[in-house]
């Protein structure tokens, strides 16, 4: 209630809302298709790994945000926004997944990296074992198609599991917690499903991407 | 310098009997890209670390990983992936439009 007098009192609140809500207003739904259509989906997409499922992600995004257009705040643009109900549904698309999933216990060590480290658990002492050099410009080539490709194949050749707890873990605002509770696993369950994660995609890069 | 490394090695296996091994550590090293971990953790990934080449190339790599998926996960920078489809977009225009009647 104060706050709404001081508002209406002070020119310079007055003028910054008037500014705000000129900025963010949404646009008319039918464009949003054109518009952010191929962001929404390509985002989906790159995260489900499945057009069909990326596609009826999007699909109840749209829904979801027509709506729910009185609650778009402002705050954000409005593709941010978009994305953002997206993101929620990528998150809703996990969590079946995990239940319709029979937990495998034994997802042990595979044997390509178990066979990495000796019986005192240190990198074996062989080129060929250890992790190679990956030369000084890896970084740089990662922007390349060839990096997004090879990535690409060595996710899908994660045990599901393990991609989706790296890929929710590297997924923008995810923390921990919510993983945990998403994928129904304990935490030091969590943190061996992502160290597993990053060993397997980590070798496989070295020998698809960068063929060492 | 074949010599150093030999030594260096044989440090390596004594130290990991008492001490966490590469396995050990490259499982902290994941862990510490996504949480705070006890000072004493972190105190000994940075002593392995320093004594270990290729644990420190390990970190390297998954640092590099994740900068590799961030350019990937970007839906206007990953080449690999997609787009929708004629089809696809007039399936999700009539949706949108049913749903404004």
């Amino acid at each position: 209630m104060s706050e709404e007098l001081t508002a209406a009192t002070s020119p310079r609140e007055t003028a910054r809302k008037a500014a705000s809500s000129l900025s963010s207003r949404l646009s008319d739904p039918k464009t949003w298709v054109e518009e952010h259509g191929n962001y929404l989906f390509r985002y989906a997409l790159i995260r489900v790994r499945n057009e069909t499922v990326a596609e009826d992600l999007v699909q109840d995004t749209l829904l979801a945000a027509f709506q729910g257009k009185e609650r778009f705040s402002g705050q954000s643009t409005e593709r941010s926004w978009l994305t953002g109900i997206l993101k929620h549904k990528i998150m809703d698309h996990f969590r079946r997944l995990a239940r319709e999933r029979t937990v495998n216990a034994t997802d042990a060590l595979p044997p390509e990296l178990e066979g990495r480290f000796d019986e005192l658990g240190l990198w074996k002492h062989d080129p060929e074992t250890g992790p190679a050099d990956w030369g000084a410009d890896a970084g740089a080539q990662m922007e390349q198609k060839e990096f997004m490709a090879a990535l690409k194949q060595c996710l899908d050749k994660l045990p599901p599991r393990h991609a989706d707890a790296f890929m929710l873990r590297e997924m923008e605002a995810t923390d921990s917690e919510q993983i945990q509770e998403i994928l129904g696993v304990s935490p030091s369950n969590f943190w061996v499903l992502l160290h597993r994660a990053r060993m397997q995609l980590r070798l496989c890069l070295e020998q698809n991407w960068l063929k060492l | 310098m074949n010599l150093l490394r030999k030594a260096n090695y044989a440090l390596m296996r004594l130290m990991a009997r008492v001490m966490p091994s590469c396995k050990d550590i490259s499982e902290l090293i994941s862990q510490g890209m996504d949480r705070r971990l006890p000072l004493r953790k972190r105190l000994s990934i940075r002593l392995h670390v320093s004594m270990c080449g290729l644990c420190r190339r390990y970190e390297k790599q998954i640092h590099l990983l994740r900068r590799g998926f961030g350019c990937y996960a970007d839906p206007d920078k990953n080449a690999a992936e997609n787009s929708l489809s004629p089809e696809a977009k007039a399936r999700l225009e009539k949706a949108l439009a049913d749903s404004a009647k």
